[in-house]
């Protein structure tokens, strides 16, 4: 079952997973602060609208509130309070230098194929569009790790770890897309 | 067939014996004279007594290098016959062991190595009397270059019809000894001594791992013969153990990285017609040793196999073009290049095993051709560029690109030829090496076939990596040809260059470069002949490439890709043509010569050009991760404070990575090891007697 | 008749070239509050440059003079191969989309070697340069061209243009992670804002000025023409496999007229695109360079993991 056979909606669930992994390398890559915050809400905003996009098309209703929260936490409140913080704690001019940037982006382009790789024998998830979107959150997981662990700054390892937090509500919403 | 074979190998033997005439030559045309005495020519005995020495000397070049070109003929002939003929033909010598004759095999396979080898030994048989003439004046032997010359050409025709394995390893060796011989040829230099030991030994180190290869298979065999040992079914363990053995031993000789170490240090201290047989053809005996092992003795492969050879391949690409950039001696450079080579050809066969592995036999038999090609164009272009790279030496004594400049001035000819060379070997349209190339991003390209997600994310990325490689080999060589033969002469050598009088050493790179064309415009003649060697191994063959005719190119279907080499060249043709009417039409208005632009301050000087490491500065800033470098301004002040420096002195040095991180600890580990075992050496005869007693009362209770 | 449309076809890609620059210009003058020159001045600045007597530098070699023509021949091969208002045409058949990254490799070859052949410092640092970038940008234009003949399962553009209309409109994250790469490599090729200014002479940012600082008259209208071919070269292939709806596909006059229309139109709409991103950032540090085709590279290799990942079976 190729992308072609899939509906829109389908298809345009699968689009957003995959710019959500490519906000999650856009963090890996970013070295200042505030731009990172910018990339976090993103991610989040993308989120929302995934969760949107399948409480329209799958009718649940439920999926709405869930999206609107994450609209109003994850790109608009958390981004704004580390936003605050980080001039509180007057770090927002602190640049992370990163050693060899080049090696990092291959570590996270593995780590990509690898989550596939694990996921793949997973016999449950039948339908095979909704195995690759789990991928695609696992992946996400996974970066979220590699940026906590390649950064030295508390700012950094807080919004990692948030990231890490947004694979995993994206694998929950994106299941219902497939789920009868 | 055979029969010329064995008169090609007859003639190079001929020639080493003709060559050793050399070694007291006075004497030798005194008693060639009295001998055509005896036999009643007395006018070939008049001519020889009469004969000044130095004539005498020529003729025996002539002599010996013109019994090398016949032996090519014949083996490019017995090649063309072998890879055309639709059976092999096997035969047998009485020699080696008394149980084990020769055996002797001409195949397909073989018969198109042999091509190769043929190709480039008759391009060195024309360009050597010109060039090793001026070894006389150094006080070297040229009985030993002649003689070791011969024997490194009849070994390595040997090595490709040989047919069981202990054959094949009396031919390697006799290969790899009469080559150590050629690079230790000047040997007044310690760093030439470095070099030939280090070739030594890694070339013993490789056969080690062959022995062993061959001994794991032969273990489960009943003979030596390869016919027995393709008869044996190896439990997969095993035939992996094979295969890593053989990649090692191979691997070594063909300068796989990390193996490579041997192949930057001694192919540019032989001399320049040696290191173009070294780089040229050696190395694909070696890929031809990889090929009839795997794809022929070993038979049915795993894919895990290909995915090895296909990284290791990579590799080498990458990292041969990035450290042949950075270098300034040419013929490092080349030998660099060489490696990236060899890791292209091996990047189509580990894609050819992961497509066999796999089940998709057309695909696998596109990665074995494509390899193939690239083995025969690699021979044609790297043998001309290390001939050529030979005529600037021979021309200017510098091989370092920091002292030459403006040769296409001074060398015209041979210029053209160099830049024929350099743009085949950049995989540029409408050469040979881009049809290679070409075929290999094809077969990357057919991974859709593939069922493993990983595969088919994995051998893009490769495939990525030999754009990047073909990028860069193409910055080298236009630093090849922009610094050593535009711009402006760096050094009186240089300035005072004058092309060769002799025309051997125009001839023979010229033959090589009309081949380049020739290889580039007709790929579909010479994918057909390759059909015959995929036939042979792997039971299929490319017909779907040349479906729609000689003028189109599709390896898979005319839908998926199609590439027609004429049409491009004739356009390329045309359009040539039509712009030197342009460029010297009558009625145009001709240009205004005037110097150059110096900013207004005058005085542009050659020292103000953009020197060889300049020019390669960026990527060795961008990809320095890669490289061992060492950097070193000094400044020397002028005595007041303020002013521009009296001088300033850069010093770089770059070393390959795999030094530290491979061979050093290698090497710690190995001499800690010795000192551990030679501790049992205690210098005491008691011991050694002790030893001895021991040893006996063992032996004696085993017995018992 | 199939031939002779796509000649003409060539034809009038060549002819275009220079109008499509001087859009570029025109909008970006606008942009930036400047009054713009007439959108025909590139013909007739290269008109008077091919009036123009030639100067030549004394110290030049053969490979000078001979290096405008290769530049220019190979961008008109190029232009041959890539589908303008038409596809299915035969010249298509006549080399893929590799051998077009063969053929730009060809024209650089040959243009870093005049940049190095008088022996004068700034041709080169560009040549140098244009080597660096170049080595940078061709993995990540492969990734991008073979995650588009992956998908498709051709290199041949006219098949791969079918293929993509014949699919009708699919979301494909690969084909816009793809585009992203592609289009970051072709303002590096083509010497865009912000690797490349193509409107300075000043000595330490220059890369293609630099190497063809000593050309003048007809050569240096041959190397203009060249790059302007170049640039809307990219403009097409960019355009075409990434949103072919328009192109003709038979060689009815409306079809042909109507697919021309439909690539003018998209060009008019690139043609804005670009000026803006250009007037929008500043041009980077030499080496920034490498983070700038890096980041390309990654989008390219994006696209072919999620081609792998999310798009088949």
């Amino acid at each position: 079952m190729g992308l072609m056979q899939q509906t829109i909606f389908e298809q345009a669930v699968l689009f957003l997973a995959a710019l959500v992994v490519f906000t999650s390398f856009l963090m890996l890559a970013q070295r200042r602060l505030f731009p990172l915050i910018g990339l976090f809400a993103w991610q989040g905003l993308l989120l929302a609208a995934t969760t949107a996009l399948v409480a329209y098309n799958r009718d649940y209703s439920h999926l709405y509130i869930s999206a609107l929260i994450t609209l109003a936490i994850k790109t608009l409140v958390i981004p704004w309070m580390l936003r605050r913080w980080i001039i509180q704690l007057d770090v927002h001019r602190e640049v992370e230098s990163l050693l060899y940037p080049s090696y990092v982006m291959t570590a996270a382009s593995s780590l990509v194929l690898f989550s596939y790789y694990v996921v793949l024998p997973i016999e449950q998830l039948s339908a095979l569009a909704s195995r690759n979107a789990i991928a695609v959150s696992l992946a996400v997981v996974l970066l979220g790790m590699l940026l906590m662990i390649t950064r030295r700054q508390a700012v950094t390892h807080v919004i990692g770890f948030m990231s890490i937090e947004n694979g995993l509500f994206f694998a929950v919403s994106i299941r219902w897309m497939w789920t009868n | 067939m055979i029969v010329l074979c064995y008169f090609g190998l007859i003639a190079a033997l001929l020639s080493g014996a003709v060559s050793l005439v050399l070694i007291a030559p006075e004497w030798s045309q005194r008693g060639l004279a009295r001998l055509s005495g005896h036999i009643r020519l007395q006018s070939w005995s008049l001519q020889l007594t009469r004969t000044d020495p130095k004539r005498f000397h020529r003729a025996v070049d002539y002599g010996a290098f013109g019994l090398l070109g016949l032996s090519g003929a014949a083996v490019i002939a017995s090649g063309l016959g072998a890879l055309l003929a639709d059976n092999a033909m096997f035969d047998q010598l009485p020699l080696g062991l008394p149980w084990l004759r020769w055996h002797i095999r001409l195949d397909a396979l073989s018969g198109f190595f042999l091509m190769v080898i043929g190709v480039a030994t008759l391009a060195v048989s024309l360009y050597g009397p010109g060039y090793v003439r001026s070894f006389r004046h150094g006080g070297y032997s040229l009985a030993a270059l002649g003689f070791c010359t011969a024997w490194f050409i009849a070994g390595m025709e040997l090595v490709v019809i040989s047919d069981d394995a202990f054959m094949f390893m009396v031919a390697w060796e006799l290969m790899s000894v009469a080559s150590y011989f050629l690079v230790a040829f000047q040997h007044e230099h310690a760093a030439n001594r470095r070099a030939s030991f280090l070739y030594l030994l890694m070339a013993v180190v490789g056969a080690i791992h062959l022995i062993l290869a061959f001994g794991v298979v032969a273990a489960f065999a009943n003979g030596f013969t390869f016919d027995a040992l393709r008869a044996t079914h190896l439990s997969p363990l095993w035939a992996s153990i094979a295969f890593g053995l053989a990649l090692i031993g191979f691997g070594m000789k063909a300068g796989l990285v990390p193996l490579h170490a041997w192949l930057p240090e001694a192919h540019p201290v032989a001399p320049s017609h040696i290191s173009a047989l070294m780089s040229g053809v050696m190395l694909k005996v070696a890929v031809y040793g990889f090929i009839r092992f795997v794809f022929d003795i070993l038979g049915d492969g795993h894919w895990e196999w290909g995915v090895c050879t296909l990284v290791l391949g990579t590799a080498s690409a990458a990292l041969g073009a990035m450290y042949a950039f950075q270098q300034n001696n040419i013929k490092r450079l080349l030998a660099y290049s060489s490696i990236e080579n060899i890791g292209i050809v091996f990047m189509g066969l580990g894609l050819s095993m992961i497509f066999f592995a796999q089940g998709h036999r057309e695909l696998g038999v596109i990665g074995l051709i494509a390899a193939l090609y690239h083995v025969v164009n690699h021979a044609v272009f790297k043998t001309l560029l290390f001939l050529q790279a030979g005529t600037v030496l021979h021309q200017t004594h510098e091989g370092n690109l920091e002292q030459l400049g403006g040769l296409v001035k001074r060398l015209p000819r041979t210029s053209i030829i160099v830049l024929v060379g350099c743009v085949a070997i950049s995989g540029l349209p409408p050469l040979n090496g881009f049809v290679s190339e070409w075929l290999t991003f094809q077969t990357a390209l057919q991974v859709s076939a593939l069922d493993s997600g990983i595969l088919r994310s994995v051998i893009p990325v490769a495939a990525a990596l030999m754009a990047l490689t073909g990028a860069v080999t193409a910055a080298a060589f236009v630093k090849v040809y922009g610094v050593g033969f535009l711009g402006q002469p760096r050094s009186r050598h240089a300035a005072h260059a004058r092309e060769t009088r002799h025309l051997g050493m125009m001839a023979g790179p010229a033959f090589l470069a009309a081949l380049c064309v020739l290889l580039g415009v007709f790929p579909g003649v010479v994918i057909a002949a390759l059909g015959h060697v995929s036939d042979e191994l792997l039971g299929e063959t490319l017909a779907s490439a040349y479906a729609n005719g000689w003028l189109w190119l599709t390896p898979v279907s005319q839908n998926v890709a199609s590439y027609s080499a004429p049409i491009v060249f004739l356009a390329c043709v045309a359009a040539a043509s039509i712009g030197y009417r342009l460029l010297t039409s009558p009625k145009a208005v001709p240009a205004v010569r005037v110097p150059r632009w110096d900013c207004g301050f005058g005085g542009l000087s050659a020292r103000m050009q953009y020197t060889s490491s300049a020019f390669s500065q960026p990527l060795r800033r961008v990809f320095h991760p890669l490289f061992e470098l060492r950097e070193q301004t000094v400044t020397t002040p002028r005595g007041h404070l303020l002013g521009t420096p009296a001088r300033l002195d850069f010093r770089l040095e770059i070393q390959d990575r795999s030094w530290r991180h491979l061979y050093e600890p290698l090497v710690r580990w190995i001499e800690a090891a010795a000192r551990q075992i030679g501790r049992i050496q205690t210098g005491n005869i008691r011991t050694y007697i002790a030893y001895s007693f021991f040893t006996l009362l063992a032996l004696l209770a085993v017995v018992s | 008749m199939a031939w002779l449309i796509s000649f003409f076809e060539t034809a009038l890609f060549i002819a275009l070239a220079p109008l499509f620059c001087g859009w570029v210009k025109w909008v970006k003058c606008l942009l930036q509050n400047r009054r713009p020159p007439s959108v025909l001045q590139p013909y007739r600045d290269l008109i008077k440059l091919f009036r123009k007597r030639p100067v030549i530098a004394a110290e030049a070699s053969w490979v000078f003079e001979a290096a405008p023509y290769v530049v220019f021949v190979t961008a008109v091969f190029a232009a041959g191969i890539v589908p303008f208002a038409a596809h299915h045409l035969p010249t298509a058949k006549v080399a893929d989309l590799i051998v077009l990254v063969g053929f730009f490799a060809l024209g650089r070859f040959f243009l870093t070697l005049a940049g190095m052949d008088l022996g004068t410092a700034f041709g080169g640092m560009g040549s140098s340069r244009e080597m660096m970038i170049a080595s940078l940008a061709e993995p990540a234009m492969l990734m991008a061209v073979f995650t588009l003949a992956i998908s498709a399962s051709t290199t041949n553009l006219s098949e791969a243009i079918h293929w993509v209309l014949e699919t009708g409109l699919v979301l494909r994250p690969s084909f816009v992670f793809a585009l992203g790469g592609l289009t970051l490599v072709a303002i590096a090729e083509t010497g865009r804002i912000p690797v490349d200014n193509p409107a300075t002479h000043l000595e330490l940012t220059m890369v293609h000025e630099a190497m063809i600082l000593e050309y003048s008259g007809k050569y240096l209208a041959l190397l203009e023409w060249g790059s302007q071919i170049k640039l809307m070269l990219y403009g097409v292939l960019i355009s075409n496999i990434f949103l072919p709806w328009g192109i003709a596909e038979d060689f009815e006059i409306s079809h042909l007229g109507f697919g021309l229309a439909a690539i003018v139109a998209k060009l008019a709409v690139l043609g804005i695109a670009l000026p803006t991103g250009e007037t929008l950032v500043a041009k980077m540090r030499v080496f920034r360079y490498q983070e700038f085709l890096g980041f390309a590279y990654l989008l390219s290799l994006l696209g072919m993991l999620s081609h792998v990942i999310l798009e088949v079976n």
